[in-house]
Order: C-alpha cells, then structure tokens, then sequence
C-alpha cells in the first residue's frame, strides 16, 4: 500500500510539471520598420523578434509581403518557418534590398506573420494570431551618418605590445561609421598618477563599420607597459562632439600568461564536467540502493506478516 | 636531620627554584624587549571603492521583451577598491546594489521600483578577488526580470529620446556610496495581443435568413506588449482570403455576415461587418500598457436565406498593431 502512495505520489508530481495552460498570445518586436536614409544599391539587415508566453507546442507560420516593397524583401527563415515549441523568442532575419533603379522617394509595406498550431481548436470559429510588421523606408541618395559608442573596452593583454582599445559600435546610418578622435589617459592602479597621454586623430588605416550594423574597430596606443592593473579614461569623438566617455580598469600581464589563462581554463572545463559526472552516477546510485533496500525491506515485512498469519 | 630533610627535598626544591628562574628571566627579558621594540600603529583611511566596466546584456545595443512573460536583464561591473579587494562589499548590509531603469525617470538611479521603468537588480558577486590585499578588484554579475509592459525607448515610441540605464553603486567595509558606473540600452517596443486560454467563438444554432440580434459572443483582448494597441480583425472560411466567414456542411456564409462591435448588446444590424483576413479591419481598441490592459469584441452572426446546411467552421485573424 506504501509503495501504491509513494508511486501515486510521483505520478501526480509528473503529471503536475508537464501540465500546462494554452494560451493565445503572439507578440513583435519591433512592429515598426522606419528607415528614413536608404540609398540605392544599399542591403539593409534587420531583426525582429517573435515572442510568446506559453511556448508548449510549434507554432507554425506563414509570411506575406504587401505594398511596395514586396520584391525587395527577403525573409531569411524562409516564407514559412516553425517557432518551436520550449522557445519563447524566434529572432526573424529581414533582408531589405534598395534595387538600383529605385526612385528617390518614400516606400511603405507590410510583412504579416500568420501563425496556426497543428492542434485543432473546438468550436464553430477558431481564433489565429498574426504579427504584423509596417515598413516606412525613405530612399535618398544623401549620405547620413549616424552611430553610438556602445562600449569602451581595453581587454586584459600581454605585455610587449602596444595598448589595444576596442570600440564597440552601433551604425544607424546609411555609411560606414568610425570616430574622428580618441584620446585617452592612462594612470596607474590607484587611479592617482598619470602615466601617459594620447591623441589618436589618425583613422585612415581603420575600417569603419558598415551601416545599419553592429561591429567593433580595434586601436592602439602607442605604449608598452609592464604587467600591473591600470586605470584609463577613454573618450571618443565624432569631430568635437564626445560620443562616449569612460573611466576603466584594464591589466596587463606577463607574456604567454593568456595562453596559460587558457589552458587553465579549458582544464577547469574538464575537470568541472567529469565532477558532475560523477556526481550524477552517484546520486543515481544512491536512488538505485534506496529503491532497492525499500522493496527489500517491504518483501521482508510481508514475509514476517504471512508466517504470523501461519 | 637537617641534612637529611635537604637531601629529600632538595631536588624539588631545586626544580621549583629552576622553573620560578626560568619564568623570571623571561618576565625580565620580556619587558627588556618591550624597551627595545617600539609599538607602532597606524590607521589607513579608507579608499572609496569605485565601480567601472558596466555592461547591460554583453554591451547589446537593445533589449527585447517577451510577450505576456518577463525578460532578463543581466548587468556586469567591476569594482575597485584600492584597500584591497577583500574590502568590497565587507559591511554587514550596505551591500554594492545596482538599479535598472528608464534613463529619464525621476531620481535617475535612486529612482522607486516600478515594473514600467525602474527594477532593483539582484547581484551576485564580489568575484574573482584574490585576498591579501595585492589584487584591487572584483566583479559582480547583476540581474532583473524585466515585465512585458516595461517602457520602450526606440524609435516611434513615447520615450524614444531617452534609453534604459543599469548604475552600479559600489560599497566597501564603511558601506559609504563609491563612484558608481553605468551602461545604457535600447528597449524595443513589443506589440503584442493574449486572448487568453484555448479562445473560440461559438454561436448557437440559427434559423436560415436569422441573425443573432442583441445576442453576443465575446473575445477579450489582452495587451501584452509595452506600446498601446489596436487590434486588426480579419476573417476566412478554410482556405486563407477565400471571403468567406464559414464554411457549412452545404455551401459557405459570406465573410461580411459574421459581425463585430466594442459596445455589448448592439444590434447586429448596427454592428461592423467582418472583412477578409487579407485586408483586415483595425478595431480601435487602444489598450494602454501595462499588467492588465483588456477589452472585449462582442461578435454576432447572421445566416444567409439558401444554401448553407449542416454545421459551419472559420477562422477570425488577430493581429496587434501600434495604436494610431
């Protein structure tokens, strides 16, 4: 009778984690598709993202373009693709492609996303969920340049080699983007004396990042330092208009020391894996012993009733 | 017997002596070393610790929720405190906190916990400090749970001049504010409908040439997305844009005889006609954002004078689409 409880028990449980509440619900992000500075000629990549609540089973989609831009449009999880079921979010990749014989004017068009389950619904009318996503694209043939400084990084390097600065960027505009002006000073570790100072005005030997991108532009500071924690303060300039400023801590480390870093690393990976295996077969083994002593325990104790009935 | 009582004794008298001996010399020697070594102290004023390197979701440009569901927010800094790393978070409940919220919000990082535009992160952290005082700083990994209606930033959005920040306040063994850090993101608009659970729209059986007057069934709409919303109805038979509201067991009922409205109990003369999903109608429901943004489309139906028999099926199309 115990062990009816014990398995009743664990079925119930079973049963109570798979259970689930479909829900309708469908959502964009974003809806709208703005694009105020395409030139022609230009590929302009887009994401969107197509979320949902209750993630128990595929959802199915279909797409359809409309308006203008129709055969310029091409959606890269193809016209019919499956947000399968776990997953909450499906990133959707939109390829804008400005023809070279587009007119200097203003496009409008829509991309809808119906969705349907395989499971059929009850009822005389069944409900079904689309996303819609609305495009205003502008094309022109001005060049407009227009990006953010995400980030200010100096990774942690060996010493030997000049100072790297990694930029990460975020181009809206329709060229490619990178900053006119870098300055930066370096301190030591407690952030009090200041070691050295740089200009950087030079870009002609980086390459900008392509518009309507993220990317990133590596640059380097003239100096050598030896292995130690340093402060910096970094500021990045579109002509005279600071972009991004920031105060960071950067190390500097001994030569070949990344390559042990990594190695370490790649060990620890290991090591950490093989410690879960083991961790795993024990707990089962544990579960295994447990079940077995129980039934061997239940066994004994209808032996001793039945030779008491006897 | 003098003798004789010396001689037992005189061995535990001799090692009383020698042990009482030992102990003074060293009380002796002791307080000669206290003359020689001069006590020396000082107190190291305490260096604020100073946080830098903020990083919102690996330095994403923006953020995307998820409809009806919260979204993580990850937030990671590094703090430095030139006492030492031990020294970083060292007080008993000033802790390093950080905050994440709309950039323009009122009290910027101070701001009150509100789901539309200001989260408490929980941090995990300090890690990777090395004690003993040669190794300056420690990382901290910060998180919030970021609900479907949190505030949009981007472009067309109310808030579209302003973005989201996450700010690091770091604290040491004082538990005094150090210099705090930020980072900012983008968060997307997310336009997004729930007709809540398994949603039908059932009619009771009618007559041929009847209608089903001042009688509704409803469908609520839920926003679950952060823009205020319209919804677009559309409406197909079985095949996607074949103009029909249903199909029968006998022949097929026109898209336009299956009918909406937002007011409960309008006559069905006076509702709106249902269109294809190809061109669907948008209902002006304008859900605001938020927890529990609803409306109800009360629907009704009327059936053709011939032609249709047996039992009818169709499809109505729902789509959220930015309030205009």
């Amino acid at each position: 009778m115990k062990t009816h409880k014990l398995l009743f028990f664990i079925f119930l449980t079973v049963l109570l984690c798979f259970a689930g509440h479909a829900s309708a619900g469908l959502g964009i992000s974003p809806s709208d598709w703005i694009e105020p500075n395409g030139l022609v000629g230009q590929q302009i990549e887009k994401t969107f993202t197509l979320s949902r609540a209750d993630a128990s089973e595929d959802l199915y989609f279909t797409s359809k373009i409309t308006g203008e831009l129709t055969d310029w449009i091409k959606i890269e999880n193809g016209n019919s693709f499956v947000m399968p079921k776990g997953r909450q979010q499906l990133p959707v990749n939109i390829i804008l492609s400005i023809p070279q014989s587009a007119e200097k004017k203003e496009y409008k068009g829509e991309i809808r996303l119906n969705s349907s389950s395989k499971t059929e619904q009850t009822g005389q009318v069944g409900v079904l969920l689309s996303a819609l996503i609305r495009i205003d694209l502008t094309v022109s043939d001005k060049p407009f340049l227009s990006y953010d400084v995400l980030q200010i990084e100096i990774p942690k390097q060996e010493t030997g080699n000049s100072v790297s600065v990694i930029l990460k960027i975020w181009n809206k505009g329709n060229v490619s983007a990178k900053p006119t002006k870098l300055t930066a000073d370096i301190f030591d570790k407690f952030n009090t004396t200041k070691i050295d100072s740089f200009t950087l005005t030079d870009f002609s030997a980086v390459a900008g990042v392509g518009s309507f991108s993220e990317g990133q532009i590596e640059l380097q500071l003239p100096i050598q330092l030896p292995p130690e924690q340093y402060w910096a303060n970094v500021s990045v300039y579109q002509d005279e208009k600071v972009l991004k400023s920031s105060d960071i801590t950067f190390n500097i480390v001994e030569a070949g020391a990344l390559k042990h870093e990594a190695a370490a690393a790649k060990k620890n990976n290991y090591l950490l894996i093989i410690g879960g295996i083991l961790l795993a077969v024990v707990i089962i083994a544990g579960i295994v012993v447990g079940i077995w002593l129980f039934i061997k325990k239940r066994k004994n104790h209808l032996t001793i009733s039945k030779k008491k009935h006897e | 017997m003098l003798t004789r009582i010396f001689g037992k004794q005189s061995k535990i008298i001799f090692c009383v002596l020698f042990i009482a001996g030992i102990f003074g010399g060293l009380l002796l020697f002791a307080t000669a070393v206290k003359a020689i070594l001069a006590t020396s102290s000082v107190t190291v004023t305490n260096s604020l610790p100073v946080a830098s390197l903020g990083s919102i979701n690996t330095d994403a440009a923006t953020m995307t929720l998820t409809e009806a569901a919260t979204a993580t927010a990850t937030f990671t800094f590094t703090v430095t405190d030139n006492n030492g790393c031990s020294d970083i978070n060292a007080h008993g409940s000033n802790k390093t906190i950080a905050k994440f919220y709309r950039t323009n919000v009122a009290d910027g990082a101070a701001c009150a916990v509100n789901d539309a535009n200001c989260y408490a992160m929980t941090c995990t952290g300090p890690t990777g400090c090395t004690p003993g005082g040669g190794d300056l700083d420690a990382t901290f990994s910060c998180t919030a749970s970021v609900q479907f209606y949190a505030d949009p930033t981007d472009t067309g959005s109310t808030y579209d001049a302003t973005t989201w920040s996450a700010t690091a306040t770091p604290r040491d063994a004082v538990g005094t504010d150090g210099t705090p850090n930020s980072d900012t993101i983008e968060m997307a608009s997310l336009t997004a409908l729930s007709l809540g659970e398994a949603p039908t729209i059932a009619y009771d059986a009618l007559a041929l040439n009847a209608n089903t007057g001042t009688t509704d069934e409803t469908t609520t709409v839920t926003n679950t997305g952060n823009r205020t919303i319209d919804t677009q109805v559309g409406g197909y038979g079985s095949i996607s844009e074949d103009t029909y509201s249903m199909v029968c067991t006998i022949g097929t009922i026109p898209v336009a005889n299956e009918k909406y409205s937002l007011v409960a109990e309008t006559a069905y003369a006076s509702k709106t006609a249902l269109v294809t999903n190809a061109t669907p109608n948008t209902v002006q429901t304008s859900l605001a954002q938020g927890a529990a943004s609803t409306d109800i489309i009360y629907w009704g139906m009327g059936l053709p004078a011939t032609g249709v028999g047996g039992t009818c099926g169709g499809k109505v199309v729902f789509t959220a689409v930015n309030d205009s």
